[in-house]
């Protein structure tokens, strides 16, 4: 429990930095469109919150993968380094991204439940669901596409840094090749997806599998993990 | 199985074919979404708005029309209706209040008349229609509208 409690920390000193210069960014793109609001007679306060919002979204998901990016080329080697059981590691860096990416859709959920209550500011219609209505089944679905979404991204980047450190950059490359491709060629049913919700229990179903699937690969790379510096 | 991967040959294959899959699906997206073209929003705000708009829908072969819709309606009526060219009606739907309506529609190979009958006020709409350009065609039929205050 206490080496678990040490590893969390020692992640947490590779990302502070990071989240930090994240948070600053955030906080000036605020403040500006915040100002913008005020001087601008035509704007309305609603345009603030839709900047926010917009930014929010925005800055997490970079968050989120600074996050990832900065454990497979910082954390990963240094824990390595130090001889900490690998499988511990593995366990530590899946559940720390987990862990993150549970705060961001708590504060995603809390943020939408107030938009919902204030009465100025109408949400729009994502997914095939209205989004204005404040129906808890659609909250709690949307907490969980954004859940997955994230998790999803973090998974990714993480496997994309482990394959790349142990087959090549070819590898590495040829993997985001076949991951935009496949956007290409599914890009007329992402879009329904985004305008009708169509199809929404396949993707979300996808959605796990894939995260599923590549949990266990990082989990799997990161124990036959090789030190090469 | 890792050697394998790690030889120089298997690397640069599995460079070129991913590269050759990619060149692919880019030109999937030119020639099937960009070139026909998807823009399937359509938001109306209006004070006071009547208009009848008309158009046929002629489909090359079986698919689905995506319709959504989402209605706040101060007074007055909104008619939605489909029907083929023998008469037979595919879709219809009316709504005198605000509404949400999310439905898939299946047409099979054949001409459509497409009815959109607003007669409201204070009227705020968001209409998404979307039917693939690739086996529909869509030809108007002229349209009449009064409105006031609107974005039409």
């Amino acid at each position: 429990m206490e080496r678990n409690k040490n590893l969390a920390r020692v992640l947490f000193q590779f990302e502070k930095t990071s989240l930090i210069i994240i948070a600053l960014i955030f906080l000036g793109n605020v403040l500006v469109n915040l100002l913008v609001s005020i001087l601008v007679e035509s704007l309305t306060f609603s345009f603030f919150i839709t900047q926010f919002v917009n930014n929010l979204l925005l800055f997490t998901f970079i968050y989120i993968m600074s996050t990832g990016i900065n454990q497979m080329i910082n954390v990963i080697p240094f824990l390595v380094s130090l001889n900490v059981p690998r499988s511990r590691l593995a366990k530590s860096i899946t559940v720390n991204g987990l862990k993150r990416v549970s705060f961001v859709t708590v504060f995603f959920f809390l943020i939408k439940i107030i938009l919902n209550k204030a009465a100025y500011y109408s949400m729009p219609i994502i997914l095939g669901m209205d989004l204005s209505t404040g129906s808890l089944i659609e909250d709690l679905l949307l907490a969980l596409i954004v859940f997955l979404v994230l998790s999803l991204a973090y998974s990714f980047i993480i496997f994309l840094g482990l394959v790349g450190g142990k087959y090549g950059w070819e590898y590495l490359l040829g993997i985001i090749f076949i991951a935009l491709g496949t956007v290409f060629f599914l890009i007329r049913s992402l879009i329904l997806l985004f305008a009708f919700g169509w199809r929404s229990s396949v993707w979300l179903l996808l959605l796990i599998v894939l995260f599923a699937g590549l949990s266990i690969l990082n989990y799997r790379l990161i124990r036959n993990y090789e030190y090469k510096y | 199985m890792a050697r394998f991967l790690q030889m120089k040959k298997v690397k640069y294959l599995f460079l070129i074919l991913t590269t050759a899959y990619m060149a692919l699906s880019i030109n999937y997206f030119i020639y099937t979404v960009m070139t026909v073209g998807m823009d399937p929003f359509n938001n109306i705000t209006a004070a006071m708005f009547q208009a009848e708009h008309r158009f046929v829908l002629k489909a090359e072969e079986e698919t689905n029309l995506h319709l959504l819709l989402k209605t706040e309606i101060g007074q007055g009526f909104l008619e939605i209706n489909l029907m083929g060219e023998d008469g037979k009606e595919v879709f219809d739907y009316r709504t005198t209040s605000g509404d949400f309506i999310n439905e898939v529609i299946p047409v099979d190979k054949g001409s459509y008349i497409f009815t959109i009958n607003r007669d409201v006020i204070d009227y705020k709409e968001t209409l998404r229609l979307y039917f693939d350009k690739r086996y529909i065609i869509r030809q108007g039929m002229g349209e009449e509208q009064i409105s006031s205050n609107s974005n039409i």
